[in-house]
């Protein structure tokens, strides 16, 4: 269904400042997300290398389901890495 | 790039991360948003457009090449979502590239001829059109225009409504147009219009970083409005004093942000929000000053119904439910006493609410020092008393005087892309015309005759039916041609089994439906129309703030499939005008004779007065190239005379191509962020500093109000509280979002979500096939006692986006008596382990 083409992504995920060690912990806990930038306030500025689309949504999805995260928005899509 | 090491992927990334740190406002560096200009100029053309989904009216930049949109990132020139995408407007370019797209009409058919037991069966467009006018024109000979009607929509581009508003209104003559925005703004827009006289918020979303506290009352603005509470969150998490306060039946995402999260018991909203009216005046923080100069107190009329059936037992117990929107003048001693029986003993015991929190909340609208916002969406306008509902938050800003100012905002949130500026701003209501004008008032027609050419007494002065009792006659076989357009009523509407259904399949009526893919109200359709959506056809959009945005056709819709815009005209040129009107009409205007409708609504001198070359160099525009005109602008051009210099100034046709949009009034260039404040609004007198000019005397009005129950409560029969509602990841009945693979995924099937003790009560576990049963009917879906939503006891939440699960068989029809806006809120129903 999906072409294994490969896209990067970058988003923004919100926590209260107190949970950002933990949802950080939670955000790297696999391979395919890297935090690039954080703001004490509880913004965290992730970057996801996934091999397609669909692997890209359920990666959006296991971090939006990590305890302590209030929010997850989407800014830059890049697809057909090669 | 300069240093070759890098490779290709590693420039990406470091791309990807340099344009999300500037759209959360980090330091970044200067580089970032020049980077995805350079990078992806070179190979694509990029152009801004509106998302299709909620009301928020996020921006978009779409890339195009060769026909087909091939990216799309958030765009940073927005002022509304900054760069940012909710997870559905990520992947929104990919709703257009569903594989069972209609691209060619579809009529059922028997051995060659029409048969409404038929099979559905490809046609040509002068076939299906040929078929469509015999019906309109049979019905109309037959019973007259009050037996054709149109449900329109919210997703209506503004020159798709205002056409098919004078298409109806003014060549069928019928007032029988409503648009599916019944189902989600009528309370808010009868709100408005009850306590302002105007319609919209006065507000703006800017009224997020500025206020101290926002307070939710029944939206689950996580979910729904995502990059709208990303702004919310940002705030209270930069601005350590910001609160928040959540109400709702039951805990959603918007918990996770809670200073104060109430759960209160269905309906009883309208009791704690009298207990903070009778809070602010019981401990001497009226603003006197305020509350005098620029309000009226008047009681309105209580025991007002539910909208059913006028037979059913509840509308014959109502003492007045032919005229539930009565209301008398009483002073503000009167006032207090009536909402003195709201104490906060007596609101928490009907409530359930904590008495620290209702007190917590109330001292957020109490203390003059704290700027609030209150926001609103389905839960309130929702509602059987939605009206109610919406004119009790006025009150309580209008008591402390925190209105109509940076951070004192009462906002009514909308969930489609055009509820304002198509449905509400245009009139597809079947009482309304253009700019807050309605039917029923005899200068209002005057002026809507004056400005479309017509003859005195064109315009029928009887309200049409509405959204609910166009199915209802539907079915009692007195609405007989009915044309739907982008929407998906026979998944929306309420109690389907009992009233849609028989109505659509009712063998007197010829139903055609206009929509993208093959919905559940197509499949109930006599005749489907494939249509072209979203950057297939130029457009315009009003969303929640009084903005009006538009965007240009970026690619061509596949196939056959044409926009609503085009099918409206090509239909009304099936009509003379002697199909329509009668004799003594056409003696008024003798020059119409032979006329086409087409020649008399779109040709006549203003609609057309634009040519093709005004259109912007390198872009499409199937419907102008055709007609030979640029219709769009010369429809909006007419349409914006109508609240020109009344407060609904909008500004020309091209700035709105050349901007992020506007929020109207606009007036002299310059778009008005607060209304009626001074200093904000040019429409205020000089010196008086506030003014609610809707009405006639300048002010507001503060009703006194009851709680009422709701029409149907759980009881031993049914025992629990039926919510339904919407998901993140989809979008109303998931036409669109449903086929994208990424968002399927993401949310595949609809559950009913239900508290773990009330599972296991009923030896039900996570997962486990249940029935949802109702009075009216009843359908299958399975357990979840985890995730985002946490019912408390005795309520189960059930979300309408799946068409495999089709809930509104199980709600009930009730409505707002004076708003006809359903409530999916609240039915009585039980649960069976399959």
């Amino acid at each position: 269904m999906t072409e294994d083409h490969g896209v990067i992504s970058s988003l923004i995920v919100q926590t209260r400042p107190e949970n950002m060690k933990t949802v950080q912990a939670g955000i790297i806990a696999f391979d395919q997300a890297e935090i690039h930038a954080t703001d004490p306030c509880g913004k965290i500025v992730v970057v996801i290398e996934a091999r397609n689309d669909a692997a890209l949504a359920d990666e959006m999805r296991r971090i939006g389901d990590i305890s302590g995260v209030l929010g997850v928005n989407m800014v830059f899509h890049h697809n057909a890495l090669q | 790039m300069f240093n070759t090491k890098i490779s290709r992927r590693d420039a990406l990334k470091a791309q990807a991360a340099a344009v999300a740190i500037a759209a959360a406002g980090l330091p970044a560096s200067a580089l970032s948003q020049n980077l995805v200009t350079r990078a992806e100029e070179t190979e694509l053309k990029w152009s801004k457009a509106p998302c299709r989904f909620c009301g928020t009216g996020c921006s978009v930049m779409v890339a195009t090449k060769d026909n087909h949109i091939v990216a799309t990132h958030g765009d940073v020139q927005s002022p509304v979502n900054r760069g940012l995408n909710c997870v559905k407007g990520y992947f929104l370019s990919k709703i257009m590239y569903g594989r069972d797209r209609l691209t060619t009409p579809l009529l059922r058919k028997t051995n060659g001829v029409y048969d409404k037991n038929g099979e559905f069966t490809p046609v040509t467009w002068d076939e299906a059109f040929d078929v469509m006018a015999e019906k309109w024109k049979e019905t109309l000979r037959a019973k007259g225009p009050t037996a054709v009607g149109m449900f329109g929509s919210g997703q209506w581009t503004v020159f798709e409504g205002y056409a098919a508003s004078k298409l109806m209104k003014a060549g069928f003559r019928s007032n029988n147009l409503d648009p599916n925005a019944r189902h989600c703004m009528a309370s808010a827009v009868a709100g408005f219009m009850r306590t302002f006289g105007m319609d919209e918020p006065m507000g703006c979303y800017d009224d997020m970083e500025a206020a101290d506290a926002f307070v939710l009352w029944g939206s689950n603005m996580a979910e729904m409005h995502p990059i709208l509470w990303t702004r919310i969150t940002d705030r209270r998490l930069s601005a350590p004093h910001v609160k928040v306060a959540v109400l709702s039946t039951y805990e959603h995402r918007c918990f996770d942000l809670a200073d104060i999260p109430m759960v209160f018991t269905p309906q009883t909203d309208l009791a704690i929000l009298n207990y903070i009216a009778h809070h602010i005046i019981s401990t001497g923080r009226v603003n006197t000053g305020f509350v005098n100069a620029h309000t009226v107190f008047k009681l309105g009329n209580p025991d007002i119904g539910y909208g059913l059936r006028p037979d059913h037992p509840l509308e014959q117990a109502a003492a007045n439910a032919g005229d539930s929107n009565g209301a008398k003048d009483m002073t503000f001693e009167e006032y207090a006493t009536f909402v003195s029986d709201y104490t906060l003993d007596k609101v928490h015991e009907i409530s359930g609410v904590p008495k620290n929190r209702l007190e917590a909340m109330a001292e957020l609208y109490a203390d003059p020092a704290i700027k609030v916002t209150s926001f609103w969406t389905m839960g309130f306008n929702q509602h059987t008393r939605g009206v109610w509902a919406n004119n009790l938050v006025y009150n309580i800003h209008l008591l402390t005087g925190k209105i109509a100012e940076p951070g004192n905002s009462p906002f009514s949130l909308t969930g489609q892309p055009s509820a304002c500026g198509t449905a509400r701003e245009v009139g597809t209501f079947s009482h309304r015309l253009p700019a807050d004008m309605v039917v029923t008032n005899p200068d209002h027609r005057a002026t809507a005759e004056k400005i479309w050419k017509l003859p005195d007494g064109t315009i029928p002065d009887k309200v049409g039916y509405h959204a609910v009792q166009q199915n209802r006659m539907l079915k009692d076989g007195k609405l007989n041609a009915y044309w739907v357009q982008c929407n998906n009523n026979m998944q929306a509407a309420a109690n389907i089994n009992e009233e849609g259904l028989p109505g659509y399949r009712n063998p007197e009526n010829f139903i055609a439906v206009s929509d993208a893919y093959p919905t559940v109200t197509c499949e109930a359709a006599d005749l489907i129309l494939p249509t072209a959506m979203w950057v297939e056809k130029e457009g315009c959009y009003g969303n929640a703030e009084r903005r009006t945005h538009m965007w240009h056709q970026l690619v061509n819709a596949p196939g056959d499939a044409k926009s609503d815009l085009w099918q409206l005209m090509e239909f009304s040129k099936r009509f003379v005008m002697e199909d329509v009107w009668p004799e003594e009409l056409l003696a008024k205007q003798p020059d119409y004779r032979g006329k086409s409708l087409y020649d008399v609504l779109y040709r006549n001198g203003q609609v057309d007065a634009f040519p093709v070359s005004d259109i912007e160099a390198g872009y499409n525009n199937q419907e102008s190239e055709e007609c030979g005109f640029y219709i769009q602008k010369g429809l909006f051009e007419e349409y914006a005379s109508f609240g020109r210099g009344h407060a609904h100034d909008l500004a020309p046709f091209d700035a709105y191509h050349a901007t992020r949009g506007l929020r109207w009034p606009v007036v002299d260039g310059k778009e008005t962020r607060w209304r009626y404040r001074e200093g904000y609004d040019p429409y205020v007198t000089a010196g008086a500093g506030v003014e609610f000019y809707g009405h006639k005397d300048g002010k507001a009005r503060i009703f006194a109000l009851p709680f009422e129950p709701a029409a149907e409560s759980p009881d031993d029969e049914y025992p629990m509280w039926l919510c339904t509602g919407r998901v993140l990841e989809h979008w109303h009945s998931g036409s669109m979002t449903q086929r994208v693979p990424e968002l399927y995924r993401a949310f595949p099937d609809a559950v009913c979500f239900i508290h773990p003790d009330d599972a296991s009560e009923l030896g039900l576990r996570r997962g486990d096939e249940v029935r949802v049963i109702s009075r009216r009917g009843d359908m299958l879906t399975r357990v979840e006692t985890r995730g985002r939503n946490r019912p408390p006891r005795g309520l189960v939440f059930v979300p309408w986006f799946d068409a495999s699960q089709l809930i509104n068989k199980v709600t009930l029809d009730a409505t707002d008596p004076i708003s006809k806006q359903t409530d999916f809120k609240k039915c009585a129903i039980r649960l069976e382990k399959v």
